[in-house]
């Protein structure tokens, strides 16, 4: 009866799709449908559940023959012969083990088959079955985050010693390794930060994540439990899908206590106090009586307000926001924007806003850093990055916003497609794009764009771009 | 959460109302009179016969018998089995020792299980995950039965480590048997356990445990141990059953006086037709797989339920044989859609590439060879010509195999025994897929309660020991030289041909 729960939820997952309506719709009788539009999805996992058990049912039946309920004699079978030589294990140990071990290899043939089968057709396995062990990570798995030119790549990390660190593919080397990305991979993105914490002149690469914006160190280098000494005090972060970042079997005032349990080792009780004051300050209506509600009895506003409630729980020196607004309608955007402005205007920590909202960027940051597969590209204040670009990318950005005033107008796009980045392109990574590069002989050595990496450089006082070309775009 | 246990527990009341109408049926309406199977040879006074007969109820129909039967139950009156000892007693005897040797597998599965799966679910593709990888997957293709006999002639013959057979005072002895009864499903739970920690691992709500700065241990067992627990209890909850059904042959073949081996015997002493085993049988087995069915009813089919839409759960109620190894991924539309066109040139791609696929492959045409032309593997030797001179003598380099009891040349029993798994094999499961995919396809189909009614009906297959359904179909069945293999459905298949000289 497996077989018959296994159709039978096939059917349900497929029943309501699009294209069973349009066969629908198409007059297509239930036989029809059932037979040539639904039952072809069920194929995969039945022939797998057909494989494996006919390595059950050869065991199956081997069982029940030895325990007498089976074939009988004179049959040959396997179960009656290692019935017959059960007493016979001291004398003639042969008996049993021959049969058992030729039955063994028969039903591992048909499971192995069937585990092979299962790898190859679950398209979640198959990075598991295709690629070579050493190299593939839970996170390069394939349907997990897809990039596509309509979706902007994102990629969060949050470093730590058994963290499945997130790669760009699983053929290139890990980007840390890389000495010329930072390891927080991400294009198209503009980084806020607001506030003066942090060192101007620093390298591009330092992750943001892990600088200690107090002592000024290179979090790169010390040690796991330093570092995770660091993630709540020191630096914390607000995620983007705030219903997935909380732990659906806890409550959120559970969740929020255990920053001030695991950093500053109050009781339970005291952090349930705690949770309570800071829902509160973020301005969940009732906290204490929804501290011990779970994450999914929350608005998506009310939740990534949890979220942010965590993240200042304990006054961090910086606080990093990712696209902590999507998935969010926009009064709700709005509120949640304001919040953070407050938040940050009172307690003076540093926000860090990974946005894709040029609007938000617009309003609430100082200074503003453009990123481009996994560099930074830009950096200045918002100002002078908005009114005038210094890099192409940024002014492709720029030009790519819809206007008010153009209403009716066609958007100016930036050409071509976002890059691989499990194949960056050599030289400047923008260079395939962008319609001030010079390659070959119109280049002068050294600044060709398809072979040379522009570093980030001081363009002006108060801008840095990675563009050989800077001066030109900013003309000056 | 309490409602919602309280409701699937309301809803396994009618399964196991039909699970034991089912069994009862089948049970009574078994050809041959019991009362005359009692007396044996001596024939029988009629008015004595008819004592019993009423004694008994047998003489009302067959829906009254079962009224009265289940009246009894629920009164505490399990009844008397026909050699006038009470099944309750029977029962009572032998169940302490069958729930000990349970609850020693079910430390096992939790025990070895749960660490191996942790440990694994973190460091993926370290050593250690594919050492549990591949051992498990080896576990689960070795069934119980060989299982059992390889820890009894290792462990207890060769090593002298543990008793070889019985039950003494104590646990010791039952480390053993229960280690060979949770074999399986430990592998199982290690898989499930691994596949959901790695998934776990990845969730953002792990991620947001980090950004935290919580300790990794607190990460690990707080915020995703819990979490990827829930498959894993429910699963253990669900097993309970699958042990019920591995322990007849633990027992049986570890000696152990439980309620599986209780089983066994009375099937063996119907094989003898002993005077009054028969009967006895009947009842002792019907009452001991009705008891252990209906025991076993809420926890499987709460499990199945949670399942319910999963790719793969196989491996309930099996006697324990063997298990479909992996994951249980919810199937769900994503995956569904996906599986269309080029995903099988793809699942190619990646099935050539696959060592375990092409060992596989290499068994399979093996035994699929050896079953259809035996001749070539037998090396000339006829299974039928057998000479007692040659009795149990191990093997040579002439017989390489040796020889059985009765003479015969043992490479050629061995080699022509896979026709037979073979045919039923393959014909049990072409039934068992023409009846699933039939009512599956119309209960998904066309829902509500069709769907309702359906799934019930496969609850009720799902509460019934394979063991019954196989006993029962091989009385009922035309003679007793066509076996009948019974997976929640059954599967016929021809066996009177032995092989023809090759």
């Amino acid at each position: 009866m497996t077989a018959m729960r296994l159709v039978r939820s096939q059917v349900i997952a497929v029943k309501s799709s699009d294209y069973v309506a349009a066969a629908r719709a198409m007059g297509a009788g239930d036989t029809r449908i059932l037979v040539r539009h639904i039952l072809p999805n069920a194929v995969a996992p039945v022939l797998v559940y057909a494989t494996i058990t006919v390595g059950i049912l050869i065991a199956a039946e081997a069982t029940l023959t030895f325990l007498g309920v089976g074939l009988q004699r004179p049959a040959i079978s396997w179960g009656l012969q290692i019935n017959e030589g059960q007493n016979l294990l001291r004398t003639a140990p042969h008996i049993v083990l021959f049969p058992s071990a030729v039955l063994t290899m028969t039903v591992m043939a048909f499971i192995l088959m069937g585990d092979a089968l299962r790898d190859a057709l679950d398209p979640r396995q198959r990075s598991r079955a295709s690629s070579p062990p050493r190299r593939r990570r839970p996170g390069a798995a394939p349907a997990r985050r897809r990039c596509s030119p309509s979706r902007i790549c994102r990629w969060s990390s949050v470093p730590g010693p058994a963290w499945s660190r997130p790669s760009t593919g699983s053929a290139t080397p890990s980007p840390r390794g890389d000495a010329g990305h930072p390891r927080r991979v991400g294009f198209g993105q503009v980084r806020v930060r607001p506030g003066d914490h942090g060192d101007p002149g620093q390298p591009a690469r330092r992750d943001h994540q892990r600088a200690d914006p107090v002592r000024g160190r290179d979090l790169l280098t010390v040690g796991a439990e330093e570092q995770r000494l660091v993630r709540g005090p020191g630096i914390s972060m607000v995620f983007q899908d705030a219903l997935s970042a909380l732990n659906p079997v806890y409550s959120v005032g559970f969740q929020i206590g255990e920053m001030f349990r695991a950093h500053r080792g109050l009781s339970k009780k005291e952090a349930k106090q705690k949770a309570i004051e800071l829902m509160d300050r973020v301005r969940i209506p009732g906290a204490a009586q929804r501290v011990n509600d779970f994450p999914h009895q929350f608005s998506g506003g009310m939740r990534q307000r949890v979220m942010i409630a965590m993240a200042i729980a304990l006054d961090p020196k910086i606080l990093i926001a990712d696209e902590p607004t999507t998935a969010l309608d926009v009064t709700v955007q709005a509120q949640v924007m304001d919040l953070l402005k407050d938040l940050q205007r009172d307690t003076g920590m540093g926000l860090i806003l990974i946005t894709h909202d040029l609007g938000v960027v617009n309003e609430v940051a100082d200074n503003v850093a453009v990123m481009y597969a996994g560099r930074i590209v830009e950096r200045g204040t918002v100002d002078d990055v908005f009114s005038n670009p210094a890099m192409p990318y940024t002014d492709g950005l720029m030009t790519s916003i819809p206007q008010v005033e153009a209403k009716g107008g066609r958007l100016v796009p930036i050409a071509g497609q976002p890059p691989n980045l499990a194949r960056i392109p050599p030289g400047c990574p923008f260079h395939p794009r962008c319609p001030r590069r010079r390659i070959g002989a119109e280049a002068p050595s050294g600044r060709d764009c398809a072979v040379d990496v522009p570093p980030l450089r001081l363009v002006v006082p108060g801008r840095e771009a990675a563009c050989h070309y800077s001066e030109e775009v900013l003309g000056v | 959460m309490g409602r919602y246990v309280a409701r699937r527990l309301l809803l396994t009341i009618p399964v196991m109302l039909g699970a034991s109408i089912l069994i009862f049926a089948m049970v009574y309406a078994l050809p041959g009179d019991p009362i005359r199977a009692l007396a044996g040879d001596r024939p029988l006074a009629p008015a004595v016969a008819a004592q019993l007969r009423e004694e008994f109820n047998l003489n009302d129909p067959l829906w009254l018998q079962y009224v009265k039967y289940v009246g009894g139950l629920f009164q505490g009156d399990f009844g008397t089995d026909f050699a006038g000892r009470p099944v309750l007693e029977t029962i009572l005897d032998r169940l302490p020792v069958t729930a000990k040797l349970a609850l020693v597998a079910i430390l096992f599965e939790i025990v070895i299980g749960i660490v191996a799966g942790v440990l694994a679910g973190i460091r993926r593709n370290s050593f250690f995950d594919n050492l549990v990888l591949v051992s498990t997957t080896i576990v689960v293709s070795v069934p119980i039965l060989v299982l059992a006999f390889l820890a009894q002639f290792v462990f207890g013959l060769k090593l002298e480590l543990f008793p070889i057979a019985g039950v003494r005072e104590g646990w010791y002895s039952y480390l053993l048997p229960g280690l060979v009864l949770a074999a399986g499903s430990v592998a199982y739970v290690a898989r499930l356990t691994r596949t959901s920690m790695a998934e776990n691992l990845r969730a953002d709500y792990v991620r947001t445990a980090r950004a935290k700065g919580l300790k990794p241990s607190t990460v690990v067992v707080r915020h995703t141990l819990r979490n990827s627990l829930i498959p894993v209890v429910t699963f253990i909850g669900a097993d309970i059953g699958t042990l019920m059904g591995g322990a007849i042959v633990t027992e049986t073949v570890f000696n152990i006086p439980g309620i599986g081996r209780a089983v066994f015997e009375s099937i063996q002493r119907q094989e003898g037709r002993s005077s009054s085993g028969s009967s006895r049988s009947w009842s002792s087995s019907s009452s001991s797989s009705t008891w252990s069915s209906t025991c076993c009813t809420p926890s499987s089919t709460r499990g199945s339920a949670m399942t319910d839409g999963r790719l793969t759960d196989v491996g309930h109620d099996e006697v324990g044989a063997g298990r479909t190894t992996g994951v249980a991924d919810p199937t769900d539309a994503e995956t569904a859609t996906v599986l269309q066109g080029s995903l099988w040139s793809d699942a190619w791609k990646a099935l050539r590439k696959s060592v375990l696929f092409w060992l596989g492959a290499l068994l399979g045409v093996v035994f699929i060879l050896m079953a259809v032309f035996p001749q070539l593997f037998a090396r000339g030797a006829n299974p039928r010509d057998c000479d007692l001179v040659n009795s149990s003598n191990p093997p040579s380099a002439a017989h390489w195999f040796g020889f059985d009891q009765q003479g015969c040349d043992y490479l050629a029993q061995v080699v022509y025994g896979a026709r037979n798994s073979l045919i039923i094999g393959v014909l049990a499961v072409l039934f068992i897929l023409l009846l699933g995919v039939i009512v599956g396809a119309i209960a998904g189909f066309y829902g509500g309660f069709t769907d309702s009614l359906l799934s019930r009906l496969a609850d009720i297959f799902y509460a019934m020991p394979l063991i019954l359904g196989a006993l029962v179909l091989l009385r009922v069945g035309p003679s007793t030289d066509i076996p009948i293999i019974n997976d929640r459905g059954a599967g016929r298949s021809p066996s009177r041909s032995p092989p023809s000289a090759g």
